[in-house]
């Protein structure tokens, strides 16, 4: 016997609520972050060792300000996913789960943010 | 040789094993990489008891289901309170050794202890590992790039902690990490679109996976060493 209703059917979210959202966000993220952490990379290679002067003209050149506020989002917003499903998994305890993923997300916005507002001044001088 | 119970010992004891509530646990192994054992508490209740003497002394004879042949069955002595301490949840099942194999004696899922490690396990372990590594990472990453705010000398402390022969420690995992996650991240790509799934093929790209991990972690130190002009 079919137990769900029609209209339950047709928004397809199942029964943890969010459907295929939290899988297809750590899919298209790390799709994303394929060039992402390959230029950053590449790019670190040429920074062992640079003095701040170098750095800051590597931040501010061309495209650079916005391939690092790019990386920097996906990457804590595919870190924080990630993180999530971990502790899912291992940590058992309905308070002690929603309470590390709650910090897990804050930590997430709160680095991610103040990176971004780094690149920003880097930018924009400061 | 008579056995001393009166009817009402025997009707409980009737009572506890058709009940389900005698339960007997019991230590069991299981081999872990061939050589050592690991032990979980092992449950199983009671088919059917038996009266009879153990030298003078009046006992009743329980015997369990287990799923190791070598297990002695419980003794319990008479008068039992300590038979209400083997008293589970576990009630509602008869003598069918079907319905107890089905409700007490199945392992749980994962219990990775139990499987032999092999190159698919333990290449998606090791995903989760450099994942949460380079979550970390990102962390290291956030304190390089907002150094960089505070002026040249808070940027160079950073750059000197980078360089210190704890920081290339770090950034050698790190560039690990990141290439096993990104070129397994890949591999995890193609399953989604259904590339893949066959044993020769898990095989060839797991390997394939550490290769390029391996190499590319080698390539960019080797770059990051001539960049710098030396050790």
């Amino acid at each position: 016997m079919e137990m769900r209703s029609a209209l339950n059917q047709a928004k397809g979210l199942g029964s943890s609520k969010e459907g295929v959202g939290h899988w297809w966000v750590q899919r298209l993220t790390g799709l994303a972050l394929v060039p992402l952490t390959l230029w950053f990379v590449y790019s670190a290679i040429g920074l062992t060792g640079a003095d701040l002067a170098t750095f800051k003209a590597w931040a501010g050149r061309h495209g650079n300000p916005v391939l690092l506020i790019l990386l920097i989002v996906v990457m804590y917003h595919h870190a924080q996913a990630g993180m999530q499903v971990v502790i899912e998994d291992y940590v058992h305890g309905e308070t002690a789960k929603i309470t590390c993923i709650i910090l897990t997300k804050f930590a997430a916005v709160l680095f991610g943010g103040a990176s971004v507002f780094a690149v920003l001044r880097l930018t924009f001088g400061g | 040789m008579a056995v001393q119970f009166n009817v009402e010992q025997e009707l409980f004891c009737r009572f506890l094993c058709i009940t389900g509530r005698a339960v007997h646990k019991q230590p069991t192994s299981y081999p872990q990489n061939g050589t050592q054992a690991n032990t979980r508490v092992h449950e199983s209740k009671c088919l059917e008891f038996e009266p009879g003497l153990i030298g003078s002394a009046s006992v009743f004879t329980f015997s369990f289901l287990s799923s190791d042949d070598d297990v002695d069955p419980l003794t319990i002595d008479f008068p039992m309170p300590s038979v209400y301490q083997l008293t589970t949840v576990r009630r509602g099942f008869g003598r069918d050794g079907a319905q107890l194999m089905a409700s007490s004696d199945r392992p749980l899922s994962p219990h990775l202890q139990v499987y032999r490690p092999q190159l698919t396990s333990i290449l998606s372990i090791t995903h989760r590992a450099t994942g949460v590594a380079l979550a970390g990472g990102a962390l290291l990453f956030s304190h390089w790039i907002i150094a960089a705010t505070y002026g040249a000398d808070t940027f160079q402390v950073a750059q000197d902690l980078l360089a210190s022969w704890f920081g290339r420690l770090i950034l050698l995992g790190m560039t690990f990490s990141l290439f096993f996650h990104l070129g397994n991240g890949i591999r995890h790509l193609a399953w989604d679109i259904g590339w893949g799934f066959e044993l020769d093929k898990l095989r060839l790209s797991g390997w394939a996976v550490v290769a390029f991990s391996l190499i590319m972690t080698v390539i960019t130190f080797l770059a990051a060493y001539a960049a710098r002009g030396g050790m």
